[in-house]
């Protein structure tokens, strides 16, 4: 779970090595992060140059996207993601010290499907990058993905500096549907802006397949 | 601390990050559009915590 059940109880118990580790964590998962990134929106300008997929995937069928995991997120609808059923590797701690580890993690959560997914929040981050084709811009979507996930890395510990680890990680088990509903609120604000993006980029509001016929 | 205070605290830190998003999303969406898309990735990411 971002590594909270693993890292926030090094919090309490040696705050400096609790420190190195989570930014360790949290640059190296930015790195993975801005890497993906960058390679999905420069797949999505590569697409767009030369096989017209802005066609296929613009922001019209964003918001479409964006609307069916809302639905998945809210609980109206039900279907598996396509995701990696694993978590990182705990053995690194073992074998590299828990600072690099926490790097190794980082840099491994980071690049965003790696692990399990809980919502479908990244997949539509995948979507949004090849549909907005921006190297730069879906690099940085990207890093801001990460950065919320390690977020509670930081600020559980900081709020709660002697947690009882086994009950926090159970607090996080049981409060699993706020953080769905949530990413359904995200779903939706998602397609708001993406509409607002279309508008903005002058896409007439017809279905993608008219668009390819015109 | 038991259990329940700990989802009390998460529930209510999860509310204030989906409404500082949108807020900051509402604020962005007329001028900067695409740049409105940051705060939903930013809750992704946060609702990711009830992962493994």
């Amino acid at each position: 779970m971002a590594l909270v059940g693993a890292l926030t109880p090094l919090g309490k118990v040696a705050r400096n090595y609790w420190l190195k580790s989570v930014i360790a964590f949290t640059l190296a998962g930015c790195t993975s992060a801005v890497l993906v990134g960058g390679l999905l929106g420069l797949l999505g300008r590569v697409l767009q140059t030369t096989v017209g997929f802005r066609s296929v995937l613009s922001f019209q069928s964003l918001t479409a996207v964006a609307l069916v995991v809302m639905a998945r997120e809210l609980g109206w609808i039900n279907f598996p993601l396509p995701e990696q059923k694993r978590q990182t590797d705990k053995v690194w701690a073992h074998e590299f010290g828990f600072v690099t580890a926490s790097a190794m993690w980082g840099f491994h959560i980071g690049s965003g499907f790696s692990t399990y997914l809980t919502n479908g929040g990244g997949l539509l981050l995948v979507c949004v990058a090849l549909a907005v084709g921006k190297p730069t811009l879906t690099a940085l979507l990207m890093a801001t993905y990460w950065l919320g996930r390690a977020t509670p890395v930081w600020l559980l510990a900081t709020i709660w500096p002697n947690q009882h680890s086994t009950h926090l990680v159970e607090a996080i088990a049981i409060t699993r549907p706020t953080y769905k509903h949530s990413a359904g609120v995200a779903s939706l604000w998602l397609t708001i802006a993406a509409a607002r993006c279309a508008l903005q980029a002058g896409h007439i509001w017809t279905l993608p397949a008219l668009r390819m016929i015109q | 601390m038991d259990s329940k205070i700990y989802q009390s605290g998460l529930r209510r830190i999860t509310y204030w990050v989906v409404l500082a998003a949108l807020a900051v999303g509402i604020a962005l969406l007329p001028y900067h559009p695409e740049a409105a898309l940051f705060p939903a990735a930013a809750v992704f990411g946060w609702s990711q915590i009830g992962g493994l």
